[in-house]
């Protein structure tokens, strides 16, 4: 079971360093993130790289983790997210050949959509758009023919049909 | 939309997953720094997702910590400290995937190196130029040859005319 850091653990150990810091949260936070990598990386090889890219550019931002109300595991998780999306959008540009998890279906890592199987198709598939391909309401409300209301709603919908499996 | 409302309308949940565009996000950070209920909330929340994701744990394999070192030791920031300004996302539009421009130059995933577009008129003209190097070589080859053939012929020429005087 891995350690959850809280922020005065990460305040003391960067400042003896960066390199002590992001190493301690590695020790603790690798497994649960490469997991996490793993639903929007379903190959292995890539998310291992996928995953040191993660650290490696997170190393530069760990202040921003003990200044955000969100925990330091959610922060770099969110944070995580935000760098995977870059690396697919930046590899789909080089190449169509990645392996991004599939909208109808369910990805080798299910991962937060094994916790969608009371969720509508619709459901799903916003939460698969936005969360793990990383699409903009506009662009799916306009692809869908809705309005961005309607997607934020069923967004919304989706997390907490989530958030009650998560219980 | 009261504060209960708004805490069971899956907002949290937005926050913590980070689907929240960045003016949702900060009225979201606005009413956290007022309300404990909201502190509350989210607390529990980020605790439920922590604990999905510990049991979600797949450990990577042991050679991707020596990875993550070689890439830790050719980041700036361990030479240089702590001093980049973060990103700002806050004016952006979106669902807060703004402002990721700090992803180092390099690309470890690729065995291919990028180089600037004007070293391909370097290499054209270096090109050109060793190929004109070349006729020119080969040219003065064979008149080298040429000239060392007359030489000879010269030389037995007069040869000839000796031995008949």
């Amino acid at each position: 079971m891995e350690t959850l850091i809280i922020k005065e653990t990460l305040k003391s150990k960067l400042n003896t360093g960066v390199e002590p810091a992001v190493e301690f949260l590695y020790t603790n936070y690798s497994s649960m993130l490469y997991g996490y990598v793993l639903q929007f990386v379903p190959d292995r090889k890539e998310a291992e790289k996928v995953l040191v890219l993660v650290f490696g550019t997170l190393a530069s931002r760990l202040q921003e983790a003990c200044n955000s109300p969100l925990s330091v595991y959610c922060w770099m998780q969110v944070e995580a997210r935000k760098v995977i999306l870059e690396y697919k959008k930046q590899q789909n540009g080089n190449s169509a050949s990645t392996g991004h998890p599939p909208v109808n279906g369910q990805p080798k890592n299910a991962y937060y959509l094994s916790l969608l199987q009371d969720a509508s198709e619709e459901q799903r598939f916003v939460f698969s758009e936005i969360f793990l391909q990383g699409k903009e309401k506009e662009e799916l409300a306009n692809k869908l023919k809705k309005n961005v209301h309607d997607i934020s709603r069923l967004l919304k919908e989706s997390l907490l049909i989530m958030q009650k499996n998560l219980q | 939309m009261n504060l209960q409302e708004y805490i069971q309308s899956g907002t949290v949940e937005a926050y913590v997953f980070g689907v929240m565009t960045p003016a949702e996000k900060d009225a979201f950070e606005r009413l956290l720094q007022v309300s404990p209920e909201l502190q509350q909330a989210l607390t529990i929340v980020e605790l439920q997702v922590e604990q999905f994701a510990a049991s979600q744990a797949i450990p990577p394999p042991p050679e991707t910590r020596q990875q993550f070192h070689d890439f830790l030791h050719g980041l700036p920031i361990l030479k240089k400290g702590i001093g980049a300004p973060p990103p700002n996302d806050g004016n952006g539009k979106g669902n807060g995937n703004a402002g990721i421009n700090y992803i180092p130059a390099f690309d470890i995933t690729s065995s291919h190196i990028k180089v600037h577009k004007n070293w391909r008129i370097a290499f054209l003209v270096l090109f050109i130029v060793s190929k004109i190097f070349l006729a020119f070589l080969i040219y003065y080859i064979i008149k080298f040859y040429d000239a060392r053939s007359q030489v000879k012929q010269l030389q037995q020429h007069e040869q000839v005319q000796k031995a008949g005087k």
